[in-house]
This record gives structure tokens, C-alpha cells and sequence, in this order.
């Protein structure tokens, strides 16, 4: 930094200015003050200026606030609504374009999964798999007009430890939904939500490794400790063990979306409480549907594979399409959700 | 856990009770936000007011900006929650800047002529010629800021009118500290030039500055 011969009427350099506009609210290093105060003292222009840029400052400082001619606070009424997260089966209008959205994703992922099984399946399979999927699809369709059906064979004793992840998956949904209704587990939410699909995810994926591995079925075992997982280890998990494109893709949707949220791992914990907790009897019959749906491949969990009549492969095709539809229905849900937030 | 809180604790800038009401405010609780915006709105509408010099302007300026902020509370990704809202209020400002030179008829003169209208009545301890000259100098002050330009404009009345530090600053315009303290040095010299050569400042601050100089 050269220092400038001070003339009169010129002004000093930028870097003085700087120097000098810094100085004034004390922000200078040790070093340059010292510099600067030692050129202040012999360079009156310099002091001069000093001067006067601290009396503008000085100005705007002295300035009294203004009052605001009104508030700005905004009207619950008029305002948009970003009501949150998990009145997903719920009131008013969203609720019906979140449930129609629901129904399309099953009616394409069963059309989908049809056309899969229809490509892969021998003659036999050939002939049951688009009877079973349009037959699946009436079930889709019903489900989603009448969410409220009941169900007696909803496996969930209010007591019982749960066992299968699939049914860990709609009690920790029906917790995550008490909770959600009475909006007292505020942060419960956010992870409620995100446990929810991860159950989902999980549910997914243990009974398709069933289903479409058959020589490997060791990989069954492995599946019931998914719920100790974190999100992202868990989709990571599905993703390879599904031999469909479109699973795949839902389950990598939702790892990001999960990393997105920077949820912490208690996330899992969170899961994992929720799901010993009793379930609520009169919560489950919302989510009724599900447990239809979930219900039917009960019968035949086993891998079987050796045994390749027409009948329990066309059991299996039908487990394997009810669990691509929850896990499509879970990311479906995932997308609205957040494209809420963001609306 | 512990070791977490008690960080996060010192390290919080923000109170518990701001914290609760962002996030319920992220949930889409709008009465928390409500009570965000009676926090901020005060010096939400203060900088809107000097980025645009008209009352009516400001209002919808600091308006748009806390209904921006609703809609992306979502966004908000932790960090300093004030910056964030300035950020957007800043924006908002310049939105109504860039349409205001579109259409020419509501230029900057029409700022200049402007009164400071909502200017503070006068309070009991000051004579009706105290009031009188106060006036004018927020006026001149005013008319001042209008002249300069806006990237030094918003980091002057950032800095001086609001008090805030150099680093947030820079957070709120999105530049680094060197183009803060840049923009800052040039925008008082700026102001100090306006306020001297085009003598918007009342006579007496004139006369005052010269008697200065000449000690």
C-alpha cells in the first residue's frame, strides 16, 4: 500500500477508502490499524476524510426507526396452506386428490408389474398374471374408494409383539397417525413420516426377496433386522434384491429424499419404538385397505422354490405385485407430500 | 446427547423461543410464523422503507417478503434465521426496483419528491424547529440513499441503519466480506458527497461540518 501524497480536492484511493470505512466500525486487524493511525497522523486529508465519512455514519445511525403503517402478519384464512404431512387419509380436498393420487400409482404399478411378470412367467403364468392384476386392481380401485373397509383379518393384536415387517409397517403407519391427528408429537411427525415409508421400503423388500430370489433364499433371513438399519443402508439393501426396474427406482427415490430431510438416525430408533407400541384398533380400520391388501399373500410366504406348480407361482406373483404396489404407494405418497411443502 | 445439546447451546444465536417457532413454522404453523413476523417486521419494513423511499412501496415490499418466506420456510436450512428473511426482503426490493424502471412513470424522482411521511411525530421534549429540521434531514438522508447505487445502497443501510456486522452482511446480499466492505467504504463516500454538493442536508448540519473542518 502506497501511501498517496495528499493534494488537495482528490479523494483518497479505494483501498484508503476501504481502509479508512473499515476502520470506522473497528473491523481492522491490529497491524493495519496501527498503520492507518500512524498515516492519519501525518496526512490531515486523510483524517479529514475520516472525519466526515464517520459523521455520514453517524447520520444513518441517528436515523429513528420508522413504524410500520400496519402489520404484515398473515391471514390463516387467505394465506396458503402448508398444512402438514400425514393427514394423508384425511378431510377436505386434499385428501381426495391424495388418495385418487394414490390409486393411479397402484393401478400403473400393477399394470407395470403385469406386464413384468407376463415377460418373464412361462405358459402357465402367462395366462394367471394379467387375470391376477386386473383382479388386484379391482381390489386397488376398491381400496381407494372405501379406505374405511373393514377388515377382521387385521393380524395386529393390540398387545402382540410384531413379527412380520409388513405388519410393522402399518402399526408403526397407524402410531405414526394417532400421533399425527392429535398434533401434540410435533418433531414426532417429520420422522413418523419418514418411518413410515422406510417401513414400507422395508415391508417391500423382505417378501420380494421371497418371491423373486428363490435360489437364494438366504436372503430372506437377512430381512427381518432391516428395521435396525439407517434409511439410506435400507434402500440401498432393497434395491438389489429386486429384480424389477421400477422397485428399484421407488427405493432409490426414497433414499435420497430420506438423506434430503438430514434426518439424524434417531429416525430409526423412532421407528423401531413406534412399532412395539400397542396399536390403536380404532386407528387400524383406517388403514383397513392396506391390511387387505396385505391380508392375501399371508397364505404362502414360503419360498418353495423347487416347487413350481402353476398355483403357488401365481401366488407368488400376487404377493410380489401387493408389495410393489405399497412400496410405489409409500414413494407415491412420499412425492405428494413433499411436493405439498413446496406448493 | 448431552455434549450435543450443551454445543448447540453455545452455539445458538437464536433463542429457544425463535428456534420452537421456526420450526413450527416450517410444519406450516401459521400462527407461529405470525409471531416470527411481529419479531422482524419492525426492521423488515425499516429496510424496505430505505431501499425504496415510499411508505406504500415498503409496506408491499416487507408484504411480499414475509409471504415468500411462508411459502419456503420449507427451504430454510438452519443457520441464521434473521439473514434468511433479510435475504428474501432484500429480494423482494429489488423485484419492485427493476419493475419500477420498466415502467418509468413511477421513477426516482418521484421517490425524491417524496416527504418522509411516515416520519416519527414530534415527541414533547423537542420544539416544533427541532421537528422541523429532523424532518428535513431524514428527508435529505432519504433522498441521499435514492441517488446511490443499489448493491451500495442495501449494504449502507444494512450496516448503518441496522446495525448488523459485516458477516452478516454477507450473508444476506450473497457476496464476500472484501465486496461488503468495498461496497460499504464507496457507499458512504458516496452518500457523504451527495449529502455535501447537492446540500440536501439542512443548513445547520452544513454549517456545523464546516466549522469542523476548519478546527
Amino acid at each position: 500500500m502506497t501511501t498517496i501524497p495528499p493534494q488537495s480536492g482528490s479523494y483518497p484511493s479505494d483501498d484508503d477508502l476501504v481502509l479508512l470505512s473499515t476502520y470506522i466500525d473497528g473491523e481492522l486487524d491490529p497491524t493495519e490499524r496501527n498503520r492507518l493511525e500512524q498515516r492519519l497522523d501525518s496526512e490531515p486529508l486523510l483524517r479529514q476524510e475520516l472525519e466526515s465519512l464517520r459523521e455520514t455514519t453517524a447520520l444513518l445511525h441517528d436515523l429513528p426507526p420508522l413504524t410500520p403503517p400496519r402489520s404484515f402478519t398473515l391471514d390463516p384464512a387467505t394465506a396458503p396452506r402448508r398444512r402438514s404431512v400425514l393427514a394423508f387419509w384425511g378431510r377436505g380436498r386434499r385428501g381426495v386428490w391424495q388418495m385418487s393420487g394414490l390409486a393411479a400409482a397402484m393401478v400403473l404399478a400393477l399394470w407395470v408389474t403385469g406386464a413384468v411378470l407376463l415377460s418373464q412367467g412361462g405358459g402357465a403364468q402367462m395366462a394367471a398374471a394379467p387375470e391376477r392384476s386386473s383382479m388386484a386392481e379391482q381390489q386397488a380401485d376398491d381400496a381407494a374408494a372405501a379406505p374405511a373397509a373393514e377388515s377382521d383379518a387385521l393380524p395386529v393384536p393390540p398387545t402382540a409383539p410384531p413379527t412380520a415387517p409388513r405388519e410393522d409397517a402399518t402399526s408403526a403407519a397407524v402410531a405414526m397417525e394417532e400421533a399425527a391427528e392429535e398434533e401434540e408429537a410435533a418433531e414426532a411427525e417429520e420422522e413418523a413420516d419418514m418411518a413410515d415409508a422406510d417401513a414400507d421400503g422395508m415391508a417391500g423388500a423382505a417378501p420380494e426377496a421371497r418371491a423373486t430370489a428363490t435360489s437364494a433364499p438366504t436372503q430372506a433371513p437377512d430381512m427381518p433386522a432391516a428395521p435396525q438399519m439407517t434409511a439410506p443402508a435400507a434402500a440401498e439393501e432393497a434395491a438389489p434384491a429386486e429384480a424389477m426396474p421400477d422397485e428399484a427406482a421407488a427405493a432409490e427415490e426414497e433414499a435420497p429424499a430420506a438423506e434430503a430431510l438430514e434426518l439424524p438416525t434417531e429416525t430409526i430408533e423412532g421407528a423401531a419404538r413406534l412399532e412395539v407400541e400397542p396399536t390403536d384398533i380404532a386407528a387400524a380400520d383406517t388403514l383397513a385397505s392396506e391390511t387387505e391388501d396385505l391380508a392375501l399373500p399371508e397364505p404362502s410366504p414360503v419360498p418353495a422354490a423347487p416347487d413350481t406348480s402353476a398355483d403357488s407361482i401365481a401366488w407368488i406373483g400376487i404377493a410380489a405385485l401387493v408389495v410393489v404396489v405399497l412400496t410405489l404407494a409409500a414413494g407415491a405418497w412420499f412425492v405428494v407430500r413433499r411436493g405439498i411443502h413446496r406448493s | 446427547m448431552a455434549l450435543f445439546d450443551s454445543t448447540c447451546g453455545v452455539a445458538a444465536t437464536m433463542s429457544d423461543v425463535e428456534q420452537n417457532l421456526i420450526a413450527s413454522s416450517i410444519r406450516g404453523d401459521i400462527e407461529a410464523f405470525n409471531q416470527l413476523v411481529q419479531l422482524y417486521e419492525g426492521r423488515i419494513y425499516n429496510l424496505c422503507y430505505r431501499m425504496l423511499g415510499d411508505q406504500d412501496t415498503a409496506a408491499d415490499a416487507a408484504q411480499d417478503a414475509f409471504l415468500s418466506a411462508y411459502r419456503n420456510m420449507g427451504k430454510f436450512r438452519g443457520g441464521s434465521f434473521k439473514s434468511w428473511l433479510f435475504r428474501i426482503a432484500t429480494n423482494a426490493c429489488y423485484d419492485i426496483l427493476r419493475a419500477q424502471k420498466r415502467r418509468p412513470s413511477t421513477s426516482l424522482d418521484a421517490a425524491m419528491d417524496a416527504e418522509d411521511s411516515s416520519f416519527e411525530p414530534q415527541d414533547q421534549h423537542e420544539s416544533p424547529d427541532e421537528f422541523a429540521l429532523r424532518r428535513e434531514l431524514g428527508t435529505a438522508i432519504q433522498q441521499g440513499l435514492a441517488v446511490l447505487p443499489e448493491d451500495q445502497r442495501v449494504v449502507l443501510i444494512l450496516s448503518d441503519i441496522q446495525g448488523m456486522s459485516y458477516h452478516e452482511i454477507a450473508q444476506i446480499v450473497g457476496a464476500n466480506l472484501g465486496t461488503v466492505k468495498s461496497r460499504l467504504s464507496r457507499g458512504r463516500a458516496r452518500l457523504r458527497d451527495v449529502l455535501q454538493a447537492g446540500e440536501l442536508l439542512p443548513a445547520r448540519y452544513r454549517h456545523e461540518d464546516e466549522q469542523r473542518d476548519h478546527a
